[in-house]
């Protein structure tokens, strides 16, 4: 049996609506929740860039040589997103960290008590981002995003390859980008190559110097999401 | 715990929708003609419908689930006729249910389950009047074979006249349960409702026309855009879920800044959308109100702590610092698209009808109503102070709520707007603040 016209019509229009159902499925919804979680990633790391001024202008930098680092590493996409999503959250924390001192004072000028308090900013954005599931995720590569490669002076942290591998580029690419704010490039880099196996996993050191010294680092890198 | 009055309502309505759903499957079998083969292969229709049946989406609202079932219950009457067709939804809305409610077992569970299983046939014998008033009866009984386009024709009907009954049905126990105004709760859930029912309605006829050839090895494929169709509502719900995480993120960094806003912001924010609903804003504008008040100090992340709990008089520098809080609000949530609409509530939500308030000086017909509820709603909060210990306020003592009123009133004009404050004093009086 053959169907008539009609019928032919009324089944390739359920076709044609099957398959724009799927691209918006597949493609367009899934961009659509990216784009909304960037938007209020840029409102947490905005609100922090407001409390603590002097860490201002430094998130682009450090998600753009996260993201060529992670593509080094082979992340999918959705690894690049969770490390995307990281690194505007990673001080997160710092919210429970007291205005003053932090903002009146240079940060060698800190005390002890002072530093001790700012280091538990990785432990309290991981706590709270433990309270928001969409995000929980990304907690714990928010807590070791200042863990040591060598596991001194923390206790209870992870040590070497045990720490997730997003939050060993963070750790290289935020303390590379804070010390050639501070320092200037040369020096930073100087530091960051002495830590390499001590503070720093010496394999995202070695991929960060390759893609600094490469070509590609003068490329503009896209976001995830387009423009 | 369910009090003694809902019990005896939802049991009230089970009865209801008891006696409707019986004398509706009473009407069809009365007009509608028995199928006059049964053959195998329809059995895939009602295996598809129980499938569909057990993959529900729990959409982020007041735990509304939304099931699948339709396109292939308009099979089944295309196939075999809308006595069949009525006994399979009500089946698989009972096979699954149960299913699903066997590891919590309630007596009110059971009673939603019953509930569910007679709103179903109610939509689906409505569904099958619509049905044979369009002219449709089981495939096998027509005399002279119809044209192959016929069958989905009849299967529009029997969906059309199932879609309505069940929203309406689904509105009216759903306003029941919640309590919310009539109209809203129609306008929502349509807008819930509408597109994923269009989709439905294209897959349906999909289904009918190959039921209409018998072609009943190919009618699985139909359940590609029913999936496709779970998937796009699992991700509308979780952007929803996202947006309000969004909101409780934020929260909880201004509370890690600054602990005296613990429970402030709530009270206010509940107080803030009843006022908002007084005046006579919309449902939508209310809720939003609602979450521009929890979000309405986000500013004072930036803010130094030290200030806010200073004792003494500051000084000029250092109130330009707190003041700034309002513009700060603003950049914050700047990017994120669902908070748009509200950013001017929140910038302004220290200016005055004078035109003395801060960051604009703006004039009283400038200034956004909703501004002017949150600005009445924190100051109430802030001098009436909070009952939990240590997340006082320390500037100032706190006030009764005669004080706090009258300190309203007198300011009413000046710094608040008088409508704002009339609607707000009816609020506490009538004790739901």
């Amino acid at each position: 049996m053959t169907f008539s016209n009609a019928a032919v019509g009324v089944l390739v229009f359920s076709g044609v609506t099957t398959i724009w159902l799927i691209y918006y499925v597949k493609v367009y919804l899934p961009r659509q929740i990216e784009q909304r979680f960037l938007e209020s990633m840029k409102a947490f790391s905005r609100a922090i860039e407001l409390r603590f001024p002097i860490y201002s202008g430094k998130v682009d930098e450090v998600i753009d040589h996260a993201k060529m680092l992670g593509r080094r590493f082979g992340c999918t996409r959705t690894e690049l997103h969770e490390l995307e999503l990281a690194a505007y959250l990673r001080d997160i924390g710092c919210c429970a960290i007291p205005y003053q001192p932090y903002n009146k004072k240079p940060s060698e000028d800190w005390s002890d008590a002072e530093l001790k308090v700012y280091s538990k900013h990785p432990d309290v954005g991981g706590a709270m981002l433990e309270l928001v599931p969409s995000l929980r995720h990304v907690a714990e590569v928010v807590r070791w995003h200042h863990a040591r490669f060598d596991g001194k002076d923390s206790i209870g942290a992870p040590i070497g390859q045990d720490i997730p591998l997003n939050a060993r580029i963070l750790k290289v690419v935020i303390d590379y980008a804070w010390r050639s704010h501070e320092e200037g490039e040369g020096t930073a880099a100087r530091l960051i190559q002495a830590g390499a196996g001590s503070e720093y996993c010496p394999e995202v050191v070695r991929e960060l110097f390759q893609v600094l010294t490469s070509s590609r680092v003068k490329e503009p890198e896209h976001s995830l999401v387009g423009s | 715990m369910r009090s003694r009055r809902e019990v005896v309502s939802v049991k009230k309505t089970f009865t209801g929708l008891c006696i409707t759903a019986v004398a509706c499957i009473a009407a069809v079998l009365y007009v509608s003609r028995p199928p006059d083969e049964i053959d195998i292969p329809w059995i895939i229709l009602p295996l598809l419908a129980l499938l569909a049946e057990f993959l529900p989406v729990e959409l982020s609202r007041r735990g509304v689930r939304v099931t699948f079932t339709l396109p292939f219950v308009a099979g089944v009457a295309v196939a075999k006729g809308p006595a069949l067709a009525i006994s399979v939804d009500m089946l698989v809305t009972l096979v699954a249910g149960y299913a699903m409610i066997r590891r919590r077992r309630t007596s009110s569970a059971n009673m939603w389950l019953g509930i569910n299983v007679f709103v179903g046939a109610i939509s689906s014998s409505v569904g099958s009047l619509f049905f044979l008033l369009a002219g449709g009866h089981p495939i096998s009984s027509f005399s002279e074979r119809p044209p192959d386009w016929m069958p989905a024709i009849h299967a529009v009907a029997f969906m059309l006249g199932y879609g309505i009954v069940n929203f309406l049905l689904v509105t009216y126990l759903d306003w029941r349960a919640s309590g919310r105004v009539w109209s809203e709760n129609l306008a929502s859930t349509f807008k819930l409702s509408a597109k994923s029912f269009v989709l439905y309605t294209v897959v349906g006829m999909a289904v009918a026309v190959l039921v209409g050839g018998k072609y009943y090895y190919i009618v699985p494929v139909t359940m590609l855009p029913v999936l496709a169709l779970r998937t796009a509502l699992q991700y509308q719900a979780k952007m929803h879920e996202h947006y309000y995480e969004t909101i409780t993120a934020l929260t909880l960094m201004l509370q890690r800044a600054h602990p005296y806003t613990h429970g402030h912001l709530e009270r206010v924010a509940k107080t803030a959308e009843e006022v908002a609903r007084r005046l006579g804003l919309s449902g939508r504008r209310s809720r939003m109100v609602r979450e521009a008040a929890v979000l309405h100090d986000i500013g004072k992340i930036a803010v130094d702590e030290a200030l806010l709990d200073k004792p003494g008089r500051l000084t000029d520098e250092e109130m330009d610092h707190v003041r700034k809080h309002a513009e700060w609000g603003a950049e914050i949530l700047e990017p994120v698209r669902g908070f748009k609409e509200m950013l001017p509530w929140i910038r302004h939500h220290h200016e005055r009808p004078d035109g003395r308030g801060y960051p604009s000086g703006l004039q009283d017909r400038d200034i956004p109503i909703e501004s002017k509820i949150i600005a009445v709603v924190d100051a109430y909060d802030a001098m009436t102070g909070s009952e939990i210990p240590g997340a006082k306020r320390t500037y100032r003592d706190s006030m009764s709520v005669e004080q706090a009123l009258e300190e309203l009133s007198q300011c009413a004009g000046t710094q608040f707007d008088p409508a704002v404050v009339s609607a707000f004093r009816n609020v506490v009086m009538e004790g739901r603040y």
